[in-house]
């Protein structure tokens, strides 16, 4: 299925479409005037072009997506075109209506369409396992039914030069039920050996918060570290870019990408890189409207790309003094924040009595706008403690009595400003949440260093992280806070894919950290995890 | 001050490169103690810290950033106990220098329910706002040295981070390299050890020195510093060396600055 501005529609279909548009844009009476269907897949060497504003059906509503510096021609951008040897683009991996990640609902419908010949499910990292017939379905299992894409991190590992760390513990495989950590070509033991781990893609948008030109902190304040600069920019770099942080400017980034997913073998020009990096930068998305409250930008709501696009990057949420999510902060009332049940952890502010023309909103919406309400204030005030998350307890006490922001404190992305590597459980017993389907690696850490802060010696993890980086033990199950935008359009969730949906990641924390949260103060999580 | 202004405050602190400097309290006669335990978490509205040592319970700290006690992990708790002095239920210690030892232990793991207690000194949250405003500003240019000088990173027993405190020390010690003409940077590590109050004495693990000295020289580097510094190691001496304080902590990295003549 073509998308927008593809060229190659005929204009009659084109003028067709947009007849029709215009009449679903008007039944539904609000603006659609670009809003297309979700599979609105942008396949490499796509030859279109992509309107500075675009709206994208999901689950949750509609996801905007802004290109800041205007309309985007594909034609020949490096950001669409194959750089390697595959097939592949950036764009394969980074759909805008995905939120510039890719969601299993893609996935699928790619697979629906054209099986393993989809560049999408090259054997590389596409499959299980590049041994594994391309054909079956089975073979590409976790990249159809949990996202996930292997990644395959040299074993021992090596610095920015090529030189080797030495770790400070070693890995045993416990199952490998892909094949490919004991296999001998791609795995542990092989001539060149790598760990192969199975991760969700990152979002390609609103970058500006995750490389920022100026983090907040000079150091790293946890690890005591300080933080590195880019030898071109000559700017201290944040450290939140990847999940596991082993890049840290989108430049690394990309130039590794053309490599390991899109298998070049010319390398990457410099100017291609510069335009790859300019696109990503000037790429915003953020949810714009509810399939039942409607529009977010509404009611003393501000939320959506344009949003993000004028916020200020590397700000630490402070409760009121400093909201979390600014864009929010018009739709709580005194008589939503009355209506809590739980203790927050500093007093409320004097909240408005009532929204921007509360009068004229239907039941539905009111409801609704209630809901995306507590549910804020629920992540922004609500305390419990926060037990055995390294870094984070490590710093300001284990336990804690704090909020979910005390993790995702960035201002407007919910990310971790220090920055942001932490152990949260997702990927390490006891806290994960079990998948027979991934590797389970035993890591055990040599006496003479130091241990995990809160697992200690002997760890079974599905990925050690950040810990395939540094080879610290320490650093085991380490994964960056991500962004928490554009949410609905880009399920599952967590590094690992391990949370098919919203409610497994609230459920996931309740669990981790005996919050008790209620069936109401679940969904209203929900509710304002998809509003963003 | 408001209380929402407070915790825009501390969050401030926790993401700042830099710490408030306050002046040092006035000495208070009190009872040294030094002991290892199991810290204790107590679940009041302002969480605070116990532990137990000889059938005592002190306090040993609130909310506290840096190298806050750890449940799974002993606490080697060093200052001055006194004992007409209770906080959160427990007696006072003050100063205090904590230091969480890195293996864990999963009997310490104790959680107190809410009792209404609370601590007895203010809240890192009622600082000033004018001295809080100062958190995060650049630190003040040091100025030029004129004569050999010893900076201390003082560190917290058996661990190698450079936590809050220390980021701030290494980062002003870079500024005088950088300030003035300096002809030699000598970093020693040392291997400390501490005399327990019932008589034991521990020493740090043997590595701890050289991992020390090279953090910091790392962090010189990446501050801006010339990577030309010399980096000496020093083990603990051993417990019966004549002339030798066997209670000196030395749990510490000295940075030696020469200037070059003529400074």
């Amino acid at each position: 299925m073509r998308s927008w501005g593809a060229r190659s529609v005929a204009f009659p279909t084109a003028a067709l479409m947009l007849l029709i548009l215009f009449f679903v844009a008007n039944a539904a009476e609000i603006d659609t005037s670009r809003q297309q269907s979700a599979h609105s897949y942008i396949p490499a060497g796509a030859d279109q072009v992509i309107p500075a504003y675009s709206t994208f059906e999901n689950a949750g509503g509609t996801l905007g997506v802004l290109n800041a510096d205007g309309p985007v021609d594909t034609r020949g951008h490096p950001f669409f075109k194959p750089l390697g040897t595959n097939g592949r683009a950036c764009v394969t991996c980074h759909q805008p209506a995905d939120a510039m990640s890719l969601s299993v609902r893609t996935i699928s419908h790619r697979w629906s369409m054209n099986g393993s010949k989809d560049s999408l499910f090259a054997a590389v990292d596409g499959a299980n396992c590049p041994k594994l017939p391309m054909g079956a379905r089975a073979s590409h299992s976790l990249l159809l039914d949990k996202g996930l894409f292997r990644i395959a991190l040299p074993w021992p590992p090596r610095d920015s030069t090529g030189q080797v760390i030495a770790p400070d513990f070693d890995i045993t495989l416990v199952s490998d039920p892909t094949g490919c950590n004991a296999d001998a070509v791609h795995g542990l033991t092989a001539k060149d050996p790598h760990v192969s781990v199975y991760r969700r893609p990152r979002m390609a948008a609103n970058l500006k918060y995750v490389e920022p030109e100026t983090p907040l902190s000079l150091w790293h304040i946890r690890t005591g570290e300080v933080r590195p600069v880019d030898p071109e920019t000559g700017h201290r770099l944040g450290g939140n870019l990847m999940g596991d942080s082993r890049h840290a400017t989108l430049r690394a980034q990309l130039v590794d990408a053309a490599v390991t997913h899109m298998q070049t073998t010319m390398g990457t020009s410099h100017p291609d890189q510069d335009a790859i990096r300019s696109f990503e930068q000037q790429v915003y998305v953020a949810q714009v409207a509810d399939r039942t409250g409607g529009s977010l930008q509404s009611g003393g709501a501000f939320l959506g790309p344009h949003a993000m696009r004028d916020g200020k990057p590397a700000m630490v949420g402070a409760y009121s003094a400093r909201p979390m999510f600014p864009e929010i902060e018009g739709w709580v009332t005194n008589r939503v924040a009355s209506s809590i049940e739980w203790q927050p952890i500093v007093k409320f502010p004097e909240f408005p009595a009532k929204r921007i023309n509360e009068e004229d909103e239907a039941p539905q919406q009111r409801s609704y706008r209630d809901s995306v309400a507590r549910g804020y204030l629920s992540f922004m005030y609500r305390q419990f403690l926060i037990r055995n998350v390294a870094d984070l307890n490590s710093f300001i006490g284990n336990p804690v009595k704090q909020t979910c922001a005390a993790c995702h404190n960035m201002v407007q992305t919910g990310m971790d400003v220090a920055p942001g590597y932490l152990d949260l459980g997702t990927t390490t017993y006891p806290t994960a949440i079990p998948a027979p389907e991934l590797p389970l690696f035993l890591i055990t850490c040599r006496k003479d260093a130091p241990p995990h802060p809160y697992l200690g010696r002997a760890i079974y993890t599905t990925d050690p992280g950040r810990a395939l980086i540094t080879g610290r033990c320490a650093d085991v199950g380490k994964v960056v806070v991500q962004q928490m935008r554009g949410l609905a359009a880009r399920a599952p969730y967590f590094a690992g894919g391990s949370a098919a949906d919203l409610r497994a990641v609230v459920q996931f924390y309740d669990t981790r950290f005996k919050i008790g949260y209620g069936e109401q103060e679940i969904a209203d999580l929900v509710t304002f995890m998809e509003a963003l | 001050m408001s209380a929402t202004r407070r915790m825009a405050s501390i969050l401030m602190l926790v993401t700042s490169s830099s710490v408030v400097a306050q002046a040092p309290p006035p000495e208070r006669p009190g009872r040294p103690v030094s002991f290892i335990a199991c810290p204790q978490f107590r679940d009041t509205a302002r969480q605070c810290w116990l532990a137990e040592y000889e059938g005592k319970t002190y306090y040993i700290g609130a909310f506290r950033i840096g190298t806050p006690p750890q449940l799974l992990h002993r606490v080697l708790v060093e200052g001055v106990a006194h004992d007409d002095e209770m906080s959160c239920g427990g007696i006072n210690i003050d100063p205090i220098q904590l230091s969480p030892l890195p293996e864990i232990a999963p009997e310490c793991d104790t959680v107190l329910p809410d009792n209404g207690t609370g601590p007895l000194e203010g809240s890192i949250f009622d600082l000033p706002a004018s001295v809080l405003a100062q958190n995060g500003a650049a630190l003040p240019a040091p100025p030029p040295l004129h004569a050999d000088t010893v900076f201390t990173v003082a560190y917290d027993f058996d661990r190698a981070i450079l936590n809050l405190p220390n980021q701030a020390q290494v980062e002003m010690i870079a500024l005088a390299i950088m300030a003035s003409s300096v002809s030699h940077v000598i970093v020693t590590g040392r291997q400390g050890r501490s005399r327990l109050s019932n008589g034991m004495i521990i020493t740090e693990t043997p590595t701890i020195a050289t991992i020390r000295a090279a953090a910091v020289r790392k962090a010189l580097i990446d501050l801006g510093v010339k990577p030309d510094i010399e980096v000496r190691h020093l083990a603990a001496p051993p417990v019966d060396a004549p002339g030798r304080d066997v209670e000196s902590r030395n749990v510490t990295v000295e940075v030696k600055l020469t200037p070059r003549p003529g400074q």
